[in-house]
């Protein structure tokens, strides 16, 4: 605590100069309006720094302390130090609300978005509220409903648009975390709503650090657990839904705030609440400050929410190795083993037979012009190699995908991680979009490479990383969240400059099985055989790896070089899907579960179960965004999801 | 032949000294207790012998030969290692779990043969989990667990055991229990055993040799008996405790 | 409406042909076009060669300056045309543009492609659109119709510039209203920028257009064209208008102080020669109504 007193001065008077700074290039101090500021008697000049620029700093201050405090409250009542203000969906479930009334009672949003937002997020969080309920609120499954529910909130408000021909209206909805402001109404809203909620968080904080000896640990002190947690969690929920609505996305801070409290020594739960809570309010205002003297300097104007991660992700990845190793989400009460299948080998052959059947069904019908049927011998042969081309590219992205996902969550003995996780195809995106901006007019192979290699640079800093922190799993997670976050904060700022090549990206981004040539397809699926041969004889390997790296080096095996080849050969895995199937379609999460609930848990079965159930998913996904709202193509990593997830929830919600 | 042999070993943290100039011969044939405060550095030196840290200065033998020069497949064939916690083994049934003992004799890629199958039957047999071997490691007692684990080692075929704590989280039936199956393995297979203990009483009952440490360097080096003194526990412990004996001697804090 | 029998090597073989020279493609009949690009829709539009079918049919209904034929049919996404669609449609020829440079190679799989640059950034695309018009006059064998359009399209602008003189006293400030705080600004590197230039009007914004996924100016920057009457070229969305109307920035603008807003309704800012026409004709009959 010593060094905070050193530090937060520091960055306080850093981030009030850096203010004052821009707002005094706006109009000399000499000149600055007294309060009560009244427009009518004060000029132009005035008016933009007591309506635009005072605000914004105020808002700056206000969103990050509220996502500072929501990613406190979070963490401590998940007990997760990757639980943020977008782990319970809360933003997606914003955004479909946003884009449902849009497009169904555009009505609504007469009196501002705000109120729809609220809702949406409110009903967002209930969901993951209700799911995690039924298993104790357990951190695992808490944090895996959050994810699934914003994953499927993301994919009907995409779809929803797109069956309506509004292409861009989803994207277009909201502005990145911008702080501009033009008048104190926004900054009013947030101080209303943060004052009480951090009066509120600072009742529960001694409560709070009961629970985090543990649910049963509190509830033998004579504290009910779950009201607790469901109190501490809806203080996070308004706090995050408010940000939402008033600024829209602003990534990061909820994850970073925290993380730097604990750096700074905060011990206690009050401690790292009200730290959490200015760190994240400093952290924004620098990262907002330095973006109006950017832009008055004459620079680009950019998202000052969007860009928190590229200020935050190299933060978060400093800070990590002073991090004290934290726990991984460990199994409770509440997370019941996982099944077993008695005859496992009989779930793969049907999960096999069902491949086949569902190709030659998606192969012959479909929907034409004329309504749904089976293919027109006629057409076959025009149809057909499209088809088939973008089946055979679907299945293989899907298989390895899930086969990624299966390495990479045996590797780090932890059920959430996954590619998308892992920022492996952040990286992914980043070198696709550095293709698109480097060369004149890149072709297929190029924006493959592209991918590829930046793939491959995101897994070889993650792993350059993971090596030196002894990979740890919790770690190595933040890193990868870290790296994602950093490639979606530039992808943002590209989108944002309004570039006309963005559209590429953006068409990339939402994935597409159509755009695969053959000799792509056949290349992934060279792939995906590839990495199914290569995990079968890895297999022993993942069986030895989740015991930890002790037991593994105890027992003979080259720990460091087995772990890396892994990490290396889920990377590369992914980098190829996620140049058909674009960054966004966490089958690498769900097919590995979708694997585990069918009672596959040996590492062989496992895996097989899970680049199976993989490629099922992704050619369901392709039938269903090709054929869906026909002729318009949904985005094939989207509809991934919105087939998984379901089978997901049915899983979650079934009692021990 | 010393089993290990420690010349003058130390090993750094940043900011802190673990082990501060140990120089230690550990015999074999023997189970060898290695008792000493809260951060005395025992962990550290158990660490320290099964290779997983490497000290900063010295040098430590195994059986002769420089830690470092053993090929790691050689090293887990001759040495086997149970970790303070043990890890979870999420959905592993516990033969699968004593299957992994014989991973450093057929590799990532070598089949199980039938005297691999003999060897974890038999490593199962001797622990007394053979009813156990298709529950579910994680639904196991604690007890159960832990005498799973002592059979994936015994299913190595290590001639050297490092246990680390143990039975630290055990009742005292199940405490005597796994104590007494690692001795009667020592005496009746001729292996060695170096047990992390926090208990005198047990290391007493239990070992043949002990080693104590106290602020990374060695306090006592000697046959269990000269343990058992009060002047010796005061100076491992500093707490005064006395000394009585009915079957074996037994301590109390005073 | 599917005409049988016609197959991929056909059609490529046909393509190999009319490469060499603008030989007519619809052998004595109209070429059958199918319009991945909106301004390559229009153009065609403009020449009397109705696309069959085009991309983002139900959007393009409601931007274009002039509507698709009933019985077009509807391609899909434009970033993600349905192959099997336009398979469907079996087209002589498609309309595409830099834009979709990306999918061109799908494209070249069902038929051939007629492909311009038209926007590019930092560059008017005017000029590009009205050159479009002649150049796939001459692609399609009907030469006759580009020169015909292309003539009656500026003689219309000549028109429109001559009454829009009395308003060159201040220049024009062309902006959608993303939300309440933010704006798309069109520059002189903009269809509507052009058709602005084109009436004789000064453009008040000195930089490129910043028209991105979202709006990317923020509403303070308009503070820095004083003198300049504001054209919001667009609807203001629902859930802007509440907050734009009591906005103290907003109403504090020089422009919007004075009275010199003028509100257009949604175009197409990606359109061809058409849209910009559309444009130009709103503004100016707009401009009188204010005057």
């Amino acid at each position: 605590m010593r060094r905070l007193a050193l530090w937060g001065p520091l960055a306080g008077l850093l981030a009030l100069s850096l203010w004052m700074l821009a707002a005094v290039q706006q109009l000399p101090l000499a000149d600055w309006p007294v309060v009560p500021y009244d427009p009518a008697g004060m000029t132009l000049d005035q008016i933009l720094l007591a309506f635009g620029a005072m605000p914004r700093g105020m808002v700056a201050l206000l969103v990050g302390a509220a996502l500072g405090l929501a990613g406190a409250l979070m963490q401590a009542v998940l007990r997760n130090p990757l639980a943020d203000p977008t782990t319970l969906g809360l933003q997606a479930g914003a955004q479909l609300a946003l884009v449902a009334a849009t497009l169904l009672a555009p009505g609504l949003l007469a009196f501002g978005r705000g109120p729809v937002a609220l809702a949406g997020a409110a009903l967002a969080s209930g969901t993951v509220l209700a799911l995690a309920a039924r298993r104790g609120f357990a951190p695992v499954t808490v944090t895996i409903s959050g994810m699934l529910v914003g994953l499927l909130c993301a994919a009907i408000a995409t779809a929803l648009t797109l069956s309506r021909g509004e292409y861009l209206l989803s994207l277009v909805i909201w502005n990145g975390g911008a702080l501009t402001q033009q008048d104190w109404s926004g900054a009013a809203i947030l101080a209303a709503v943060l004052l009480p909620a951090l009066a509120l968080a600072l009742l529960m904080a001694r409560p709070l650090l009961l629970l985090s000896l543990g649910g049963e640990g509190a509830r033998a002190l004579g504290l009910p657990a779950m009201p607790l947690r469901l109190a501490a969690l809806a203080v996070a929920v308004v706090l995050s839904a408010t940000v939402a609505a008033e600024v829209g996305l602003v990534g990061f801070v909820g994850l970073a705030a925290p993380a730097i409290a604990r750096r700074l020594g905060a011990r206690t739960i009050r401690q790292r609440l009200l730290l959490a809570t200015l760190a994240g309010a400093l952290l924004l205002s620098l990262t907002d400050s330095a973006l109006m003297l950017l832009a008055a300097a004459g620079g680009p104007v950019l998202p000052s929410g969007a860009l928190t991660g590229l200020i935050g992700g190299p933060l978060l990845i400093a800070l990590l190795p002073r991090l004290r190793a934290t726990v991984p989400p460990e199994t409770e009460a509440g997370d019941r083993p996982a099944p077993r299948a008695r005859h496992p080998r009989r779930v793969l052959l049907v999960l096999a037979v069902l491949l086949p059947v569902l190709s030659l069904a998606t192969l012959m019908a479909g929907r034409g012009l004329g309504g749904w049927g089976l293919l027109d011998p006629a057409l076959r042969e025009t149809f057909l190699p499209l088809r088939a081309t973008a089946l055979l590219a679907s299945l293989a992205a899907g298989a390895l995908l899930a086969g990624s996902g299966a390495i990479l969550q045996k590797l780090t003995a932890n059920p959430l991680a996954a590619p998308e996780v892992l920022g492996v195809t952040g990286g992914a995106s980043l070198g696709y979009a550095s293709a698109i901006f480097a060369l004149p007019s890149p072709g297929a192979l190029e924006l493959a490479l592209g991918a590829g290699g930046g793939a491959a640079l995101a897994l070889l800093a993650l792993s350059a990383y993971a090596l030196r922190a002894e990979m740890a799993p919790a770690r190595l997670l933040l890193a990868g969240l870290a790296i994602g976050a950093l490639s979606s904060a530039v992808l943002a700022a590209i989108m944002a400059s309004g570039d006309m090549r963005a559209w590429a990206v953006l068409g990339w981004l939402s994935g597409s099985a159509a755009r695969a040539t053959p000799l792509g397809a056949a290349a992934l699926t060279v792939l995906a055989l590839l990495l199914a041969a290569g995990g079968m004889l890895a297999g022993r390997w993942l069986q030895i790896l989740p015991l930890g790296g002790a037991v593994a080096g105890a027992l003979g095996v080259p720990v460091t070089a087995v772990r890396l080849a892994l990490i290396l050969g889920a990377g590369l895995a992914t980098g190829a899907a996620s140049v058909l199937v674009g960054p966004v379609s966490f089958i690498g999460l769900m097919a590995p579960h979708i694997a585990r609930s069918l009672g596959l848990t040996r590492p062989r079965d496992f895996l097989a179960g899970a680049m199976l159930t993989g490629a099922l998913l992704m050619g369901l996904a392709a039938f269903g965004a090709r054929s869906l709202a026909y002729p318009y193509d949904l985005p094939l990593g989207l509809f991934a999801t919105l087939i998984g997830a379901p089978w997901l929830f049915a899983g979650l919600m079934r009692r021990t | 032949m010393s089993l290990f042999s420690l010349q003058d070993i130390r090993f750094d943290v940043p900011g802190r000294r673990l082990i501060d100039g140990l120089s230690l011969e550990i015999a074999a044939g023997q189970v060898t207790a290695l008792i000493g405060r809260n951060g005395s550095g025992k962990s550290t030196l158990l660490k320290l012998i099964t290779g997983q840290h490497v000290p900063t200065s010295g040098q430590i033998l195994f059986e002769g030969s420089p830690l470092s020069d053993w090929p790691r497949r050689d090293l887990a064939r001759a040495l086997a290692y149970l970790p303070q916690v043990t890890p979870p083994t999420e959905g592993m049934q516990l033969d699968e779990l004593v299957q992994l003992g014989r991973y450093p004799w057929r590799g990532a890629l070598g089949r199980m043969r039938a005297q691999d199958h003999a060897r974890v039957g038999e490593a199962l047999r001797l622990c007394g989990v053979e009813t156990l071997r298709h529950r579910l490691v994680d639904t196991l007692s604690g007890g159960e667990r832990q005498r799973g684990w002592i059979a994936m080692m015994i299913a190595q075929d290590a001639r050297t055991l490092l246990l680390d704590e143990p039975i630290s989280a055990l009742d005292v039936a199940h405490q005597v229990e796994v104590l007494g199956l690692v001795r009667r393995m020592c005496r009746e297979r001729g292996l060695s055993a170096v047990i992390v203990l926090h208990d005198v009483n047990m290391a007493a009952r239990f070992c043949d040799h002990v080693v104590a440490l106290g602020e990374g360097r060695c306090l006592l080096d000697a046959p269990v008996d000269a343990l058992m003194t009060p002047e010796a526990l005061a100076r491992i412990y500093g707490v005064e405790m006395s000394v009585g004996a009915s079957a074996h001697p037994f301590a109390l804090p005073l | 409406m599917v005409r049988r029998g016609i197959t991929r090597r056909r059609l490529l073989a046909a393509g190999g042909c009319t490469l060499a020279a603008s030989v007519v493609l619809g052998a004595g009949r109209a070429p059958r076009l199918a319009a991945i690009d909106w301004a390559m829709y229009e153009t065609a539009q403009a020449l009397g060669h109705a696309p069959v079918a085009a991309a983002e049919l139900i959007r393009l209904r409601r931007e274009t300056a002039l509507p698709p034929a009933p019985g077009t049919v509807d391609l899909g996404l434009r970033g993600a045309p349905n192959l099997e669609a336009l398979s469907l449609v079996a087209p002589d020829l498609v309309l595409s543009s830099n834009y979709y440079g990306f999918i061109e190679a799908q494209l070249e799989r069902i038929a051939p492609v007629f492909s311009r640059d038209l926007f590019i950034p930092g560059e008017a695309p005017l000029p590009r659109v009205e050159a479009a018009l002649t150049a796939l006059a001459d692609r399609i064998g009907d030469p006759a119709a580009g020169q015909g359009a292309l003539d009656t399209y500026l003689s219309a602008l000549q028109d429109l510039a001559t009454r829009a003189r009395p308003f060159t006293d201040r220049p024009v400030c062309l902006v959608q209203i993303g939300d309440a705080r933010h704006v798309q600004v069109f520059g002189v590197d903009s269809l509507f920028g052009g058709a602005l230039s084109r009436l004789g009007l000064a453009n008040a914004w000195p930089e490129g257009t910043r028209f991105g996924f979202n709006a990317p100016v923020p509403i303070e920057r308009l503070a820095d064209v004083p003198d300049a009457r504001i054209v919001i070229a667009g609807e203001i969305p629902l859930a802007a208008r509440r907050d734009i109307a009591r906005g103290a920035l907003w109403n504090a603008l020089p422009a919007v102080a004075g009275g010199r807003v003028i509100q257009l309704p949604n175009g197409n800012p990606f359109g061809g020669a058409p849209s910009a026409q559309r444009f130009a004709a709103r503004l100016v009959a707009a401009l009188e109504a204010a005057a």
